[in-house]
């Protein structure tokens, strides 16, 4: 009787699941620009001890290999296929720990509180991308592995560690141990996480969640030593647009509404400091002659490995940022709306099914194929056309946005933005001004609009 | 999980062993105890009574101490041992604390402190083997400590688990008891989480429940005491976490 008793007793003591669940995260306060511990509400948890919810289930202990000499690998087509040939132990139920002080369950330990806060955050992605049109039934609800042992067979044989990844070859997600990554943990960082969620949303949306695209096939992506101009734009406006809804979900306030104020968009720096001036959004970044020769000459693989992803997805998100920021849009239309469009925008440029919609997935088919026209310039394009829906002003805004750091083609004038044939005049022989003929020195970015003539030497365009 | 099933498995496992126990007590106790007391017992062992009565049918008075409680025999026996059943142990452990992120174990190591009485020892019948050695009340304290995390963010955690148990098994020859024990307890948690410079500390106390086994060797260092020590897997489930502890001890019996 006794031991039955405190059996019960015992196997009675979890943590309560009643939601909305009051429990604490690490968040960032943007008025300190500081990390803080923060009272948060989980509202879609259905079990917290294992961390499980609609939006997220958390796996621990998976081991991830990835052999490329692995003959069931090499066999697999399928996506089950894939996932069952790399995912060699899938792992089991993390078993987070908590104290309960009054009506808040406080993470007990360090690695409960990292996973308290990284369903937090996916929470929270999950409600901003939901303002923009994701579901749940898009998407379903991801796994989560946390610190998988993850070997990459061509890299090292050691677990790699020190990273956050939408994982496609196994429709989840990744969360590494951190090694040499000493300030905020990743998953820790929301901007992070909101990032990673992006990935998740375009491969559902764009590739229609299959482990490996066929657009990469499709555009040259997988066919070493070969340049693969569009393959490599299709990965550097997968990683723009991740960085700014990243920022995007930053912005999101406890009221779950965009709160200009609260945007942060260089939310890489507390978690990767040397990363922050290639990835910071409210800075300068020019698709400059450099970065246009790594983007036609390199192949995928090569193009990667240079990390020219981020450099050119930032040169992408940033002129939507500044267009967001526009002070005759703003004036327009406020700063919380002008926000809130310039991400709408985005968001169905990846996925516009609607008649005569132009949106990046629905160009990539009608191209089948043909990566000449899969340019910086056409997935400038297809966010233009969605603007133009929102707002003319903002459409505006982002033609002199994207031709100020994407002006550096040659032929730009020709092929360029196509959308912006109605919204910018001015300048078109770019050539000329991407290189000051007095003193040979590259200026880098251009101004090609009337409404901005005037470039700065850093590159940035102003009205005077 | 597996680690959990055997503890358990042990745990069943001493019952039988204890009603053996019991079974063997009637033929082997006086056979044990005569070979465990070393001869020095003469003056407590039973004694061969000579049947001489008297004519008159009279018992002889050796008869007479045979049949009636010999009020001598307990105070006799504490001096043969006069310890009170009273043990003290430091411990050491490893401490394979429940991993909150995903199956397995993070060992850590972990001390404490074993307090423990065998009532045996003053209440039972001094032939009573069995009885006097089988069963120990103990009160355990161990503590654990870790810190975990980036410079940045990092957190340090530290549990006190406080349990009350019951000891119970099979004593071997009076120095050795082969133990399962189970018992309820309160863990203190406490967590110190570091941020960026700032720091914020919480508190709070969990259930326990303490199960598992082991063996505890005590051996007379003279007649007041013993040198006591032990071997033990013991799990601790702390709320719905299971802790299991490989715990070497050391101390005294008095």
């Amino acid at each position: 009787m006794l031991l039955c008793g405190l059996l019960a007793l015992a196997a009675c003591n979890g943590p309560s699941n009643t939601l909305p669940i009051h429990t604490a995260a690490v968040t960032f306060d943007p008025a300190s620009g500081k990390y803080q511990l923060s009272k948060v509400e989980l509202s879609t948890i259905t079990d917290l001890e294992s961390l499980k919810g609609s939006v997220a289930d958390i796996q621990g202990g998976a081991e991830i290999v990835i052999d490329s000499n692995d003959p069931i690998l090499a066999a697999a087509t399928t996506n089950d296929e894939i996932k069952s040939a790399i995912l060699k132990d899938p792992g089991g139920d993390v078993r987070a720990s908590f104290i309960t002080s009054g009506d808040t369950q406080f993470p007990a330990d360090f690695q409960s509180e990292n996973m308290v806060t990284t369903y937090f955050n996916f929470e929270r992605s999950f409600d901003f991308y939901s303002t923009l049109g994701w579901s749940l039934a898009q998407g379903g609800t991801p796994t989560v592995y946390y610190f998988p042992t993850f070997i990459e067979t061509q890299v090292s044989t050691q677990p790699l560690a020190d990273n956050a990844a939408f994982f496609s070859l196994i429709g989840g997600f990744m969360i590494l141990p951190f090694q040499q990554f000493q300030d905020v943990p990743l998953p820790m960082n929301l901007g992070i996480i909101g990032h990673e969620y992006s990935h998740f949303q375009t491969n559902t949306r764009v590739y229609s969640g299959q482990a490996v695209p066929d657009f990469y096939n499709t555009y040259g992506g997988f066919a070493a030593g070969t340049p693969s101009p569009a393959a490599n734009v299709m990965k550097a406006f997968d990683e723009g647009f991740a960085d700014l809804f990243g920022t995007g979900v930053t912005c999101f306030s406890d009221e779950k509404t965009l709160d200009p104020t609260h945007c942060d968009p260089d939310f890489i720096a507390a978690s990767i400091p040397e990363a922050s001036t290639d990835r910071r959004l409210d800075t300068v970044h020019c698709y400059d002659q450099t970065l246009y020769a790594q983007v036609t000459n390199d192949d995928l693989t090569t193009f990667t490995n240079g990390s020219y992803q981020y450099q050119l997805g930032t040169v992408l998100a940033s002129s939507i940022w500044k267009a967001a920021h526009d002070p005759d849009v703003v004036g327009k239309l406020g700063q919380q709306v002008a926000l809130q469009m310039a991400f709408q925008s985005v968001y169905d440029a990846l996925d516009d099914e609607s008649t005569n919609g132009f949106g990046i997935k629905q160009f990539l088919t009608q191209l089948a194929g043909a990566a000449i026209y899969v340019r910086p310039e056409s997935v400038a394009d297809a966010v233009i056309f969605q603007a133009q829906k929102q707002d003319d002003g903002l459409a505006a805004a982002m033609c002199n946005a994207f031709i100020d750091r994407l002006g550096t083609v040659e032929s730009l004038g020709q092929t360029g933005l196509n959308q912006c044939q109605t919204a910018c005049t001015g300048p078109t022989d770019l050539k000329e001004v991407f290189t000051d003929p007095n003193s040979s020195v590259t200026l880098g970015c251009l101004c090609a609009c009337t409404k901005y003539p005037t470039i700065h030497s850093n590159g940035e365009c102003a009205a005077q | 999980m597996k680690i959990r099933l055997l503890l358990l498995a042990a745990l069943t496992l001493a019952f039988p062993l204890r009603a053996h126990a019991q079974d063997d007590d009637s033929s082997s106790s006086s056979s044990s105890s005569d070979s465990m007391n070393d001869g020095s017992d003469s003056d407590t062992a039973p004694k061969k009574h000579h049947k001489r009565r008297t004519k008159d049918g009279d018992v002889t008075a050796e008869e007479e101490l045979a049949e009636e409680p010999d009020p001598t025999k307990e105070k006799l026996a504490r001096i043969d041992e006069p310890r009170i059943g009273l043990g003290v142990e430091a411990t050491l452990s490893l401490d394979l604390l429940d991993k909150s992120a995903g199956p397995g174990f993070k060992g850590i190591p972990a001390a404490g402190l074993r307090v423990n009485w065998a009532p045996g020892v003053l209440w039972t019948d001094p032939e009573d083997e069995f009885w006097r050695y089988a069963l120990l009340a103990e009160l355990s304290y161990d503590y654990t400590g870790y810190s975990d995390g980036t410079t940045a963010v990092n957190s340090s955690t530290h549990i006190h688990y406080l349990n009350a148990h019951v000891m119970f098994g099979y004593p071997v020859q009076k120095v050795l008891l082969v133990y399962a024990a189970l018992g309820p307890g309160m863990a203190f948690e406490t967590e110190s989480v570091d941020i960026q410079g700032s720091n914020t500390p919480v508190s709070g106390l969990k259930f326990l429940l303490a199960y598992g086994g082991g063996a505890r060797l005590t051996i007379q260092a003279n007649e007041h005491w013993a040198i006591a020590a032990r071997m033990e897997l013991m799990a601790q489930r702390r709320g719905y976490m299971d802790d299991v502890f490989l715990t070497f001890g050391v101390g005294g019996a008095f």
